[in-house]
């Protein structure tokens, strides 16, 4: 195979048809003459086939890899709306759930605190298990403190102390059927018994009972805390988004 | 922009890509399946070579040539299969296809074969003759490459095209191949 030794300077030009036509018919002429020349114009043609195969190869990668960021991209603007959505769907899920019965006695209900003071002359024993009792349940823990408001009951089934202090354990202890027992046992016209009632009614799913005594305390004007209090769970009860997605 | 080759070339490229990948691949699929992507790229690419070297001539829009195109890829590449057996009868049915545009075809072999040949250039020459072959100008190449001037730039390409000459006269098997493949210019 003869090799290129020194090289025609119109032969890229040639092949680039950048010669005028008496340049390129003179040169076309030299060609015919000359065999060395016409080889190496072989040769060089060849070269121009492989340039324009790799300019192919070129354009295709390029084209490949446009084409993949083209589709991470989108991968990605996908995968930020999916996430957006999710976030958007998990934040009004969380917003309804807040007022759902179980989350509205959730977020109202705090134990009553415990007073260790008389409300009538009991006895020192009563006393006694009673203080104890309030002891458990200021260190919530509730087991103990039903097992000492209990012993007091048998005796005195009345005793408002020993069942307000026992439901608002039981409360405490996610049982508000069996609170609503202990309640009913005492005076009704306590607004702290009213508001632990109709707060463990709530929590039964009997909201419209709830409700009279919630309306009931929110018009006490003797009250105020408990008033604030009930008118803003009757609120809470009375919302759009309780009534769209709870009624 | 497509003839004016290296940076433009690329823009057109990708702009001819953004403006008919749906509805191209939305065909393709139909026939070529998960091979459409590349039907697609490959009929993009002949079209650019076939507009930068003039053979475009605006009768048709450049959709329907693209077509035309991808017609011809589509029938070279699954004329074994029964699917693409369909698509040829319907193909050939339809006169705007039969005598479609031109798509220089490269064989795996030839394609390996240019790709080792370049390996064997030294890499100055390699970056000089890859760049030049995508059309960018010599001041194009000077400024990329980090050349004194675009003078500089002519004369080494020069003298790697000789390079790249003398090496592919030195691979006979090469240089048939070469000879032998059938380029529409």
């Amino acid at each position: 195979m003869e090799n290129i030794d020194s090289t025609n300077p119109l032969l890229e030009d040639y092949l680039e048809n950048r010669l005028s036509p008496p340049e390129k018919e003179s040169f076309e002429k030299d060609l015919r003459q000359n065999p060395a020349l016409q080889e190496e114009l072989n040769q060089y043609k060849s070269a121009y086939k492989a340039l324009k195969i790799i300019r192919i190869e070129s354009l295709s990668d390029e084209l490949r890899n446009y084409a993949s960021a083209k589709k991470r991209r989108s991968r990605l603007v996908l995968s930020s709306i999916a996430a957006c959505l999710l976030i958007l769907m998990l934040s009004v899920l969380s917003a309804i759930s807040r007022y759902s019965d179980e989350a509205l006695f959730r977020n109202y209900f705090q134990p009553y605190p415990p007073l260790y003071t008389t409300l009538r002359g009991e006895t020192h024993d009563e006393l006694s298990a009673l203080h104890l009792g309030l002891k458990a349940y200021s260190a919530q823990n509730y087991d103990l403190a039903i097992t000492y408001f209990q012993s007091l009951l048998p005796q005195d089934s009345t005793f408002a102390d020993a069942q307000f202090y026992l439901a608002n354990t039981l409360m405490a202890k996610g049982q508000p059927g069996q609170a609503l027992t202990s309640l009913d046992a005492v005076s009704q016209s306590f607004p702290q018994v009213m508001w632990y009632r109709s707060l463990a009614l709530i929590a039964e799913g009997k909201t419209r009972e709830a409700e009279k005594l919630l309306v009931a305390l929110s018009q006490n004007p003797e009250d105020d805390f408990y008033q604030k209090k009930a008118q803003l769970l009757l609120n809470d009860l009375d919302s759009p988004v309780r009534k769209f997605f709870f009624r | 922009m497509i003839r004016q080759g290296g940076e433009a070339l690329s823009s057109a490229l990708r702009e001819l890509y953004d403006r008919h990948h749906r509805e191209m691949i939305r065909k393709l699929r139909k026939v070529m399946g998960s091979e459409a992507e590349d039907v697609f790229h490959d009929s993009l690419v002949a079209l650019v070579e076939n507009v930068s070297a003039g053979k475009f001539s605006g009768r048709s829009s450049l959709k329907t040539y693209l077509q035309g195109i991808a017609d011809k890829q589509c029938l070279r590449r699954y004329r074994q299969t029964t699917r693409a057996e369909r698509y040829v009868d319907r193909v050939s049915k339809s006169e705007t296809h039969t005598a479609g545009p031109d798509d220089d075809f490269i064989d795996d072999q030839l394609r390996q074969s240019v790709n080792q040949l370049l390996t064997h250039l030294p890499p100055k020459c390699r970056e000089i003759l890859t760049l030049w072959a995508q059309k960018y100008s010599m001041r194009e190449i000077a400024q990329k490459l980090n050349y004194e001037n675009e003078t500089v730039v002519r004369t080494l390409k020069s003298r790697c095209l000789k390079n790249l000459a003398t090496t592919i006269s030195e691979n006979p098997g090469l240089r048939k191949m070469l000879e032998e493949w059938k380029t529409s210019d």
